[in-house]
Formats: structure tokens, C-alpha cells, sequence
């Protein structure tokens, strides 16, 4: 057994200072990573907060500059969000928990995974930058046009925002795929989706909710940055745009992004209770169920966020009903919550104590919330302070409790240390009465008339008082904070043994070693309930194991059923995540300087890595069953999964810039504006069989492969490339024969954007396609092997589909209504 | 232990009345127009029943935290009887208490419907100031709006350059000034009066500053004003630089800027 766990370790334990650092793909350390990084964010915003809160302390203050105070909540909100909430929850907590809690070794794709982190900790880094040379962004966290454009942002304030939140985006999309693919294909043999940890659903629910959500911030902050760099007029409705598309585009990404951050959260408090109460959670399903509604209605509720921009009361009326909808899947989960604690045995600790002050918060939170669905109340607190004490009893208390009652309940595992009782609830205590000494006046001082965003008021104002307690409150929660540190610090040096399992919790993770060894479970369990450490019939050893040998295995199952366990082979450490999230750091360093050469230096960066991932690893090692793994394929592969959600998000990119194009246009009198012809369709219509025809070859060499015939393979994706490559030549031609250029008006902005972000699409194909030529020749594929084909054809296939949209929209409809 | 958690509710239940309570004399809870007070009235049906479902369901929480357990709980055994708690207490009672909310809430909504047959008064939101234009006098006016009690009073709401929003809390909620839009909105005070009005939605950095008021007069003074009022506006430049504050927002009236020089400081 020992000289398992030892050939165990030597396969998955990264060795070295550097390479432990600079190339480890292990799910557990990056998770840790993340937690770190996300918890020096969150010291950062909470100074921040501390500097509002002593500003507003008295009035007519003059602590901070009306500028730098626009800076600090600019920076406050962007960072607790982006940098701390989102990646702690996602990145930070999900990477540690999910393989652990589902029976892995480690995600499906660590690779990504590390440049996820990598992503992230750049991103941070580069909107933090902004504040250490003085230009932070002031422009609000929701950064709404026209305020940010360049005409009354002329700053580079602005740019650090609207790039740095793009940038943050590939990593936070990146997370949500590997995790919803994870979870989908590497849970352990038995663990069916009924058997399938609370928190583990509500991190599949979030990770669906990013992949949907994600595309509309990103592609508002994009079009932001075309606007403010050169020149376009998406959001300028002296040219034709439109002021409230950002509101829409923002807002479809921030009402689903409060319950991207929330559903982790109840994940978490259902882990938390059932353990302390003692007894099983109560209505698992109904509690799966109202998760999931909850995911599907937060899309349904942005304009609960425009109620006073002027739109018609028949669509206010939907999105009221939509907002309080939300009530009732919380309202279950409440209950349920009640009902587990009313039946268990409670065993009083501190992360209990957490989950028990959220559970009073969020019940504060949540009405505020139906509240504010009511229009015409909105209309009255929207912007004023009632609206920042709400969106506080939603994000601390809903969010920040649960996170740490997170940390305490899973710290010792990670560390193997426990934390201390007593000063866990010293800061319980702090930190709960300081928060709500904090945001509950807030109530107040928006029922008195006080608007958000005010660096200062007037003493005849009457709400001296109440801002005072605001602002001790404040301090009182960072005293909480400190004791939270220090306890971490004296757990480090000084603190009990954990043990396997200190709170005889039931699910998987309690079942390894605290920490964890680098490879988790010596044998991968077999799972026959939820609870499986409570249970008589006890986590077996499969019939089969992934090996031993100087491969990385774990087990890849079936989707719903978690059946048919197959052997997965891992990639092992290596630099090239971090070169890659190098690279495109660089890129976006070039476009936020306006420098080409920087750009094209972070591009080469970046395809150059990119190609040598697509490269597999050494194919000649033996597996400790001695043979080649099989292969996986099709929907066996998570690959196949990963393409499958990467090809979701970027559709959800084409159907927003088509909502785009039609909601520009619905508020435009002549159509293409400015007395531009509509397009000229030759071109487009050759381009369109061209296409179209570039897919016949594809079919054929993927039907060649999957007999064995490498050479239709071979011919047929050289041909499909020219073809490619042909469409390409036709469509710059095109925009050199153009009257305009994309800077004319917003009709000229969307045709040049839509196009062209479908012509990367293809250049992107293109080396897909290159990538699988290479490989061809190199002979990695065989009837059994041909996944990368089957990948690359599809991804093929799907351009070849958006650009019938492209085509129908973009050239046909102007000619046709 | 036992003595922490019910600290909480302690905590809870006295800020409560005293949050009930505390609101007088202005914000949106001090009306002065029917269209503030349908909203009060909404505020407070919602916080009654927000208040008396805290007192419930905490109060459920409460005991089933601190309940004795001596007994094994019979609710434990009956997975069936906790579905149908969990269904009644968190769907069903939910469901009803929000149907009467949404109703109430479209009834306002309904209520508030902009009227066209009032006093037209053109508000146009500048970086930081407030332009009022009466159109059938000609009249221009900063930072300071005159109407008429008891007489509708319909505005026209723009933007000349980011959005802003008005703000007078005792007269009714906000409408925002969205550039490329028109927005409408309508009240009648009932009582004459001077009223703090502010801008709503973040706007830059003079945000904090761009307040302005509403007096609320009979109609025989305001008319009055209206006739006293130069049809040129004062030519006089607000001294408004950096953000800060020019003074209070009633006096700024006299300061009003050219539209040229507010440009020339941003």
C-alpha cells in the first residue's frame, strides 16, 4: 500500500521551487492560489470601503478629493466583485472542493485550469495597476455610457476597466466550462446526479449561468473599447447609438452575475447545516430544483435594474413579476433550511454560526429584494442608499457570511489545521453586528432622500447620526476581519490536528487525508448514496482502478449515471499556462497603450504557446495496465464536452450581436443610417457557397478517419483550409471596396464588428484545421483515434452555421424589411 | 452558546420599530404629492408584510435552533410532512403575499400614468446643473424649480450630455435625463412648500453637488415669480470647479452658469 501511495505521489506531485510554482496544473493548489489572491483583493477593497466610510463619517468632509472618492467605489465594487467574491467562490473554493467532492484526482482540464489562475491574477493586476498610477476607474462599477466614453472620460481611467474586465472574462468562462465538464464526466462510479452534492449542483447551475452571462459584459466592455479607442458610435446617440444598450448589455451579464455569486453560497450553506444539525438535508430535490429555477429566472430580470430610464410600463410590469418571482425558489430554500435544523441535533461551531447569521441576513436581503421589484418603489430608493444597504444584505450577508463559514468548515482540510473556536466567534460577532451597524441606517438614509455615489453631504441634511454608525460599523467588521487573520496565522503555527474528517461530515472530501495528498483518493470510491460517509453501505473500492504508473489516471462516466468508468489519462505539469496568460496579458497591455507592435508580440506569444498545447504529450508511455489507454471519443471524451460549451458561449456572442443590430435599428428612423446603400450582396453570395461548400469536405474526412483512410483525411481538410482561406481574400476585398469605415455611425460600427468577429472565427478554424493537418501527418490519428478531428470539424461546422445568420442579417435584411 | 444566536434576533427586533418609526419630516416617506404618497402606501404594505414574515419565519428559525431535544422529533421521521412545510411555508404563503404585492404595484403604476393636460416645464440636465425652461413664457430658470399648488405639473426631462436623474423624493421617484430620449413624468403638490431635489444617477464628478429645489407656491405668487424673471438668464458664472460644492443649492439660482463655461470646466 505505502509503495502505491508513494508511486502515487512521484507521478502527481509537481517537484522544484519553479516548476512547483510556475508550472503545477494541481486542482488543489491553484484552488488555494485562488483564495489567496482573492483575499488580498478583498483587503484591498475593504480599505477602500473604510475610506468611503470615514469620508461620509461626518459632513462636508475632506478626507479624499471628490475624484479619488469616484475612484475608490469604482474600485471597491469592481474588485469585491471581479476579484474577490466571484474567483473565491468559483475559482477558489470550487477548484479545491468539486474533484475532491466528486471523487477525482483532479479537474478535466488542468491545463486550462492553470491558466484560468494565471488569467485572473493578471487581470487583477492590471486593474489594480491603474490605481497605483492614479487613474483607477471612476466611472462606477456599472460604467454607464455616456459617462464613460471618451468624450467625458478622457482618461485612460476607463480603458483600465473595460480591457481588465475583458481580460478577466476568458478566465472566469475558462473556470466555468472546466467545471461544468468536470462535473458532467469525472464524478466517481455510482455518484449519479440524484446522489450529486448540494454544492456541486449549485457550481453546475453557477457555471451554466457564467457561460450564458459572461458574453453580454464582455461583449458591452468590447464595444465600449472600440468606441473609446476608435472612435465607433455604439453607445453615442448623436451618431445613431443607443445610451441604453450598455444598460442592457450590462445588466443581462449583472442580474444573473448576483446569482453566479449567490448559488455557491447556498451550496454552501447546504453543506453546512445537514453536517452541524446532524441529519440529512431536508428536500434535496425540491432544493436541486430551486437552485435551478433560480439560475433560469436571474436571466429574465435585468430591466429590474432600468426601472427609471423611461421604458414602457407593460415590460416594467414583466420584470416586476420576473423579480419577484425569485421569492419562491429562496423562499424553499429557506424552508428546507429551517426544516433541516427543526429535525437535527444542533452541535453549535462556528461555521454553523456563519450559516445561522446568513440565514437571517439574506432573509433581510430577500425582502428588500421583492421590494424592489415594485416598480414604483424602485423609482423612489433606486440609486439612493436604500439600494446599497440592499445589494450589502445580498452580497455580505448572502455572499461574505457563507464564504466564511466556508473557510472555517474547510480550512482544516486544506491545511490540516483547525482554526480556533473561540476567536471564530469573536469574529462572528464583530464581523455580523459591524455589518449590520453598517448597512442597516443605509435603509434609512435612502427612505430620507440621501442618493449612492455622494462623496459628501450637507449637515442640514439630518443624517449625520446615522452615517456616523454606518462608520463604525465598518471598522467593527475590519475588526473581525483582523481576528479572522489572526486566528488563520495562529492556526498555522499552533492549531489541533484536524484529521480526516473533524466535523463527520458525509461527503466525499472528509473521506482523503487533511490536506489531501497530491493525487486525492489512492483508489477512486465507489459512491451508492449522497451522504456516503454516513452510510452503512460505505464508499467501495471500484472494481477496477485508474493505475499507479508515471501517467496521470483518474475515471471519466457517464453523464448522468456516472456508469462505465474509463481510464482518463491527465496532463502533467507544464509552463505553457502561464506563457499563455503572458501572452494575452501582453496583448492587452499593447491595445491599452494603443502600441501594435506590443499587441502583435502578445499574439505571437499566444499562438505560439497555443500550438504547442495542441500538441499531445508523449504518446509512447505505457499506462500501469500496460497498454495504451483506450482512447476516448465522442461523448466518452470531456474534450468533447469542453468544445460543446465553448461553442455555446460564443453563440450567445453572435445572438447578442444580432439583438444588437436589431435593437440599434429599432430606434433608427432610415436603415443603414446616414444615406449608406444597404450592402452590396455578390460578394457575400459567393462567399456564402463557399462556405457553405468548405463544410462537404470536413464530412468527408471525418467519415475517411473513422474508417481509417488518412488520406481523405488529409485532402479533405486541405481542401476545406483553401476554402477557408478563400473566403477570407473575398471578404477583405470587400471592406476595401466600402465607401465607409466602421467610425461613421453605429450602422457602420456593427456591420464592420459583426463581420469581422465572424472572419477571426474562421482564421480561428483555419488553425484548428492547421493544427489537425500537422497532426495528420504525423499520424496521431486512427480509426480508434480521432477526437481532434471530430473537434476541429465541428467547431468548422459552426462558423460555416453562424455565417448564415451573418449573411440573412447583416447583408439580406436591409435589402428586405 | 445558546445565549449568541438569540442576541441575533434581539438585534433584529429592536432596530425594526425603530427603523418603522424613524422616517418623518422628509424623504420619500413625507409626501407632498398624491403620486409619492400611492408609493408610501405601497412602502408600507410591503414592510408591514416583510415585517411580519421576518417575525415568522425567524421566528420558526428561532425555535428550531433552541427547541428542546429531548424527543426525537417526529418531523424527523416524516420525510412527507417536511415537504409539505417546506412547500406551504416557502411556496405557497410566498406565492400569495406576492400576488397581493404585484397587484398593488401595478394599481400604482397605473396611478402614475404621465398626464399631458398640466403646466409643461422643461428640465434639462447639464454637467452639474439643472436648466428649467417655461415654455409659455419663455422663461429660464437654474437650480431652481417654481410650480403652482394644486395644479398638474407634467415635465419634459432631457439630456445635453450624460445621464442624469431627477430626484425630489417627497414628490415622487425618479425619472432619469437619458441623452437621445424624452422622458416624461407628472405630479401635483398639494401644499406649498421648498423641496430638496437631487441628482440620482452618478453623473461625475460634480455628482454630489448637482442638487436643486422645488417651491411649491399658490398660483397667484407663482405667477408672480414667472413674471419677475428675466427672459435672458443671468449671465453670471457659477464658480464650480473640482467638485466642490458651490454652497447651498437654493442659492445657486443666482450663480447660474452659461452652458459654455460649464463645458470649458469639465
Amino acid at each position: 500500500m505505502t509503495t502505491t501511495a508513494a508511486r502515487l505521489t512521484r507521478t502527481w506531485e509537481a517537484p522544484g521551487f519553479v516548476r512547483g510554482i510556475f508550472a503545477n496544473v494541481d486542482h488543489k493548489q491553484i484552488g488555494l492560489r485562488y483564495i489567496a489572491t482573492a483575499f488580498v483583493f478583498m483587503g484591498e477593497a475593504g480599505i477602500g470601503g473604510l475610506v468611503m466610510r470615514t469620508q461620509l463619517a461626518v459632513p462636508n468632509n475632506t478626507i479624499v478629493s471628490p475624484d479619488h472618492y469616484n475612484q475608490v467605489f469604482t474600485l471597491h465594487g469592481t474588485v469585491m466583485i471581479f476579484l474577490f467574491a466571484t474567483p473565491l467562490l468559483i475559482g477558489g473554493l470550487g477548484n479545491y472542493l468539486i474533484p475532491l467532492m466528486i471523487g477525482s484526482r483532479d479537474m478535466a482540464f488542468p491545463r486550462l485550469n492553470a491558466l484560468s489562475y494565471w488569467i485572473y491574477l493578471f487581470a487583477g493586476m492590471f486593474i489594480y495597476s491603474s490605481f497605483f498610477v492614479g487613474k483607477a476607474p471612476n466611472g462606477g462599477w456599472f460604467a454607464y455610457v455616456p459617462l464613460t466614453s471618451v468624450a467625458y472620460s478622457p482618461g485612460i481611467n476607463l480603458d483600465f476597466w473595460a480591457l481588465g474586465i475583458v481580460f478577466l472574462g476568458i478566465s472566469t468562462t475558462a473556470s466555468a466550462v472546466n467545471f461544468i465538464v468536470t462535473i458532467f464526466k469525472l464524478r466517481a462510479p455510482g455518484m449519479n446526479v440524484a446522489r450529486m452534492p448540494l454544492f456541486v449542483w449549485a457550481m453546475l447551475v453557477t457555471s451554466f449561468a457564467i457561460v450564458f452571462a459572461l458574453p453580454p459584459l464582455t461583449l458591452g466592455a468590447s464595444l465600449l473599447e472600440i468606441d473609446r479607442q476608435y472612435g465607433t458610435h455604439f453607445y453615442d446617440p448623436g451618431a445613431g447609438g443607443s445610451v441604453l444598450l450598455w444598460q442592457h448589455l450590462f445588466w443581462v451579464f449583472g442580474h444573473p452575475e448576483v446569482y453566479i455569486m449567490f448559488l455557491p453560497a447556498v451550496g454552501i450553506v447546504s453543506t453546512v447545516i445537514p453536517t452541524f444539525a446532524r441529519t440529512r438535508i431536508a428536500a434535496y430535490t425540491l432544493l436541486v430544483l430551486s437552485s435551478v429555477s433560480i439560475g433560469f429566472i436571474s436571466f429574465g430580470v435585468w430591466v429590474h435594474h432600468m426601472f427609471s430610464v423611461g421604458l414602457p410600463p407593460v415590460s416594467l410590469a414583466f420584470f416586476a413579476a420576473a423579480g419577484m418571482a425569485i421569492t419562491i425558489p429562496s423562499g424553499i430554500q429557506i424552508f428546507a433550511w429551517i426544516a433541516t435544523i427543526w429535525k437535527g441535533d444542533i452541535l453549535w461551531r462556528t461555521p454553523f454560526l456563519f450559516a445561522v447569521g446568513f440565514l437571517f441576513t439574506i432573509m433581510l436581503g430577500g425582502f428588500t429584494g421583492v421590494m424592489v421589484s415594485a416598480v414604483p418603489f424602485d423609482w423612489q430608493v433606486t440609486d439612493s442608499q436604500f439600494i446599497v444597504a440592499h445589494l450589502h444584505y445580498v452580497l455580505v450577508g448572502g455572499v461574505v457570511l457563507p464564504i466564511f463559514a466556508a473557510l472555517y468548515y474547510w480550512l482544516p482540510k486544506m491545511t490540516g489545521r483547525m482554526l480556533d473556536e473561540r476567536l471564530g466567534q469573536w469574529h462572528f460577532w464583530l464581523f455580523f453586528i459591524g455589518f449590520n451597524l453598517t448597512f442597516f441606517p443605509m435603509h434609512l438614509m435612502g427612505l430620507y432622500g440621501m442618493p449612492r455615489r455622494v462623496y459628501t453631504y450637507e449637515p442640514d441634511f439630518g443624517l449625520t447620526g446615522l452615517n456616523l454608525v454606518s462608520t463604525v460599523g465598518a471598522f467593527m467588521q475590519a475588526a473581525g476581519i483582523a481576528v479572522f487573520v489572526l486566528n488563520f496565522v495562529l492556526s498555522m503555527i499552533r492549531g489541533d490536528e484536524a484529521g480526516d474528517d473533524p466535523w463527520r461530515a458525509g461527503t466525499l472530501e472528509w473521506a482523503t487525508t487533511s490536506p489531501p495528498e497530491a493525487f486525492n483518493f489512492r483508489e477512486i470510491p465507489t459512491v451508492h448514496s449522497r451522504d456516503p460517509l454516513w452510510d452503512a453501505a460505505a464508499p467501495t473500492r471500484s472494481v477496477a482502478q485508474p493505475g499507479d504508473s508515471v501517467l496521470r489516471e483518474t475515471f471519466a462516466t457517464s453523464v448522468l449515471d456516472a456508469d462505465q468508468p474509463h481510464v482518463l489519462v491527465m496532463p502533467g505539469e507544464t509552463y505553457l499556462p502561464f506563457l499563455l496568460a503572458l501572452g494575452i496579458g501582453i496583448l492587452f497591455v499593447g491595445i491599452l497603450f494603443n502600441r501594435m507592435e506590443v499587441v502583435v508580440a502578445g499574439a505571437v506569444i499566444g499562438l505560439a504557446v497555443t500550438a504547442l498545447w495542441m500538441w499531445p504529450a508523449d504518446r509512447s508511455v505505457q499506462t500501469s495496465t500496460g497498454r495504451k489507454p483506450k482512447s476516448l471519443q465522442g461523448t466518452e471524451a470531456p474534450a468533447t464536452w469542453g468544445l460543446l460549451m465553448f461553442i455555446a458561449t460564443e453563440s450567445i456572442f453572435f445572438a447578442l450581436l444580432f439583438s444588437c443590430y436589431f435593437y440599434i435599428r429599432s430606434g433608427a428612423g432610415a436603415w443603414p443610417q446616414g444615406g449608406i446603400e444597404s450592402p452590396k450582396l455578390l460578394t457575400p453570395s459567393i462567399n456564402t457557397v463557399i462556405l457553405l461548400a468548405s463544410s462537404v469536405p470536413i464530412f468527408w474526412a471525418d467519415a475517411s478517419i473513422k474508417r481509417g483512410n488518412q488520406a481523405g483525411l488529409r485532402i479533405g481538410f486541405a481542401l476545406s483550409f483553401l476554402l477557408g482561406a478563400v473566403f477570407l481574400v473575398l471578404q477583405l476585398r470587400e471592406y476595401g471596396s466600402l465607401p465607409f469605415h466602421a467610425n461613421v455611425n453605429a450602422y457602420t460600427g456593427l456591420f464592420f464588428v459583426i463581420t469581422a468577429f465572424h472572419g477571426v472565427h474562421v482564421f480561428v478554424g483555419m488553425l484548428m484545421n492547421a493544427s489537425t493537418q500537422v497532426r495528420a501527418w504525423a499520424g496521431h490519428f486512427s480509426s480508434e483515434d480521432h477526437l481532434a478531428v471530430q473537434n476541429a470539424g465541428w467547431y468548422w461546422h459552426f462558423v460555416d452555421v453562424v455565417w448564415l445568420f451573418v449573411f440573412s442579417i447583416v447583408y439580406i435584411s436591409p435589402h428586405v424589411i | 452558546m445558546t445565549a449568541t444566536p438569540r442576541r441575533i434576533a434581539t438585534f433584529a427586533m429592536v432596530l425594526i420599530p425603530g427603523f418603522a418609526t424613524s422616517a418623518c419630516g422628509r424623504g420619500i416617506l413625507a409626501t407632498r404629492t398624491p403620486e409619492a404618497k400611492h408609493i408610501a402606501l405601497l412602502w408600507w404594505l410591503m414592510f408591514s408584510l416583510g415585517s411580519a414574515a421576518f417575525i415568522v419565519i425567524g421566528g420558526l428559525l428561532f425555535y428550531a435552533l433552541f427547541r428542546r431535544r429531548t424527543n426525537p422529533s417526529a418531523f424527523e421521521q416524516r420525510p412527507a410532512s417536511q415537504t409539505l412545510f417546506i412547500t406551504i411555508g416557502g411556496a405557497l404563503i410566498p406565492l400569495l403575499i406576492l400576488i397581493v404585492v404585484f397587484g398593488f404595484t401595478v394599481g400604482v403604476m397605473a396611478a402614475a400614468r404621465t398626464g399631458s393636460g398640466g403646466m409643461p416645464v422643461q428640465v434639462i440636465g447639464h454637467d452639474f446643473w439643472w436648466e428649467v425652461r417655461y415654455p409659455g413664457s419663455g422663461v429660464t430658470a437654474h437650480n431652481e424649480i417654481h410650480v403652482p399648488v394644486g395644479r398638474e405639473v407634467d415635465f419634459e426631462l432631457r439630456s445635453e450630455d450624460v445621464i442624469h436623474s431627477f430626484w425630489v423624493s417627497q414628490l415622487n421617484g425618479k425619472t432619469d435625463l437619458v441623452p437621445g430620449l424624452v422622458n416624461r413624468m407628472s405630479i401635483t403638490v398639494t401644499s406649498a412648500g421648498t423641496f430638496r431635489g437631487t441628482c440620482a444617477e452618478f453623473c461625475g464628478i460634480g455628482h454630489a453637488c448637482m442638487t436643486f429645489v422645488v417651491v411649491a407656491e399658490p398660483q397667484d405668487q407663482f405667477d408672480a415669480w414667472l413674471a419677475a424673471q428675466p427672459s435672458q438668464p443671468s449671465d453670471d458664472p457659477q464658480e464650480f470647479k473640482n467638485g466642490d460644492c458651490a454652497g447651498p443649492s437654493d442659492a445657486a439660482a443666482e450663480r447660474a452658469p452659461e452652458p459654455s463655461e460649464v463645458a470649458s470646466v469639465r
